[in-house]
């Protein structure tokens, strides 16, 4: 099963390259008015947001949804 | 020619289930919605237009089954009030997991809408617009969300000392009870 997000590696260097996007972003969230957190600490939450999303992301698509599909594709709907 | 329908939405499966863990915790479960937002998307393909955003489509499928039926049903069998959870309260061993593993139960402790902002905008790639139509609110709203998660899960891994987690039996029941269970 899968458990990548808790059993993650903790790469950063892997995906520090998404990490200032999403820091930017997150960062925009607070509209500058409010007493935002110390850069460290977004950083780290923006990096291992995404890590964790990635990480469960990178996992390979179980064979019950390509099964799936397969018989989806046999019906009459869809297109 | 068009790649079949079929090899865009398998394309997209990988995003689904990282959307549908961080929403459900429970592997096992977030794999039961994927299937059935797949089931759905397919049947209702002819009302995704072309050329828009399939992955946003899906997502949409996705967190409104969740939100209009799984919800429920995960809560009525869901203990994580309970106080069985010491058996649970194992601090994490491996060194550079650690951070993760903070994350993981901090982000248990949001509010589903607060969870769902944030991933979506800050890890699932969507813009604050998009995020707002995945969401059905306003963008004002979306942002109003990530923000106050942000400011908790800060106080929440500030509260585990960021690096090194450590054994505080009451902090580390009720957050390792939060986690992914590990099958």
């Amino acid at each position: 099963m899968t458990n990548a997000a808790c059993g993650a590696k903790d790469d950063h260097a892997s995906v520090s390259s998404d990490n200032q996007d999403t820091q930017e972003r997150l960062s925009q969230a607070t509209g500058g008015h409010e007493a935002s957190l110390d850069q460290s600490t977004q950083s780290a939450i923006g990096r291992q947001l995404r890590a964790m999303f990635d990480e469960i992301a990178q996992a390979p698509v179980p064979e019950r949804f390509l099964q799936l599909l397969a018989e989806l594709e046999k019906r009459p709907k869809g297109r | 020619m068009s790649p079949r329908p079929t090899d865009a939405l398998i394309a997209l499966i990988p995003n689904l289930r990282a959307f549908a863990i961080t929403m459900c915790r429970d592997p096992s479960v977030a794999d039961d919605l994927v299937q059935e937002t797949l089931v759905k998307a397919w049947d209702h393909f002819d009302s995704f237009r072309e050329g828009t955003n399939l992955k946003a489509w899906l997502f949409t499928i996705l967190r409104n089954t969740y939100f209009s039926e799984w919800r429920k049903r995960k809560h009525q069998g869901d203990d994580r009030n309970g106080l069985d959870a010491e058996t649970f309260a194992v601090p994490p061993e491996q060194h550079g997991h650690t951070d993760l593993q903070d994350l993981c139960r901090a982000l248990e402790m949001l509010s589903d809408e607060q969870r769902e902002a944030l991933i979506l905008v800050g890890a699932a790639g969507f813009t604050y617009e998009e995020a707002a139509d995945i969401c059905g609110c306003a963008v004002g709203t979306v942002k109003s969300r990530i923000n106050r998660a942000r400011i908790r899960l800060a106080e929440l891994l500030g509260a585990s000392s960021a690096h090194d987690f450590g054994p505080d039996p009451m902090t580390g029941a009720v957050l390792a009870r939060t986690a992914l269970p590990h099958r």
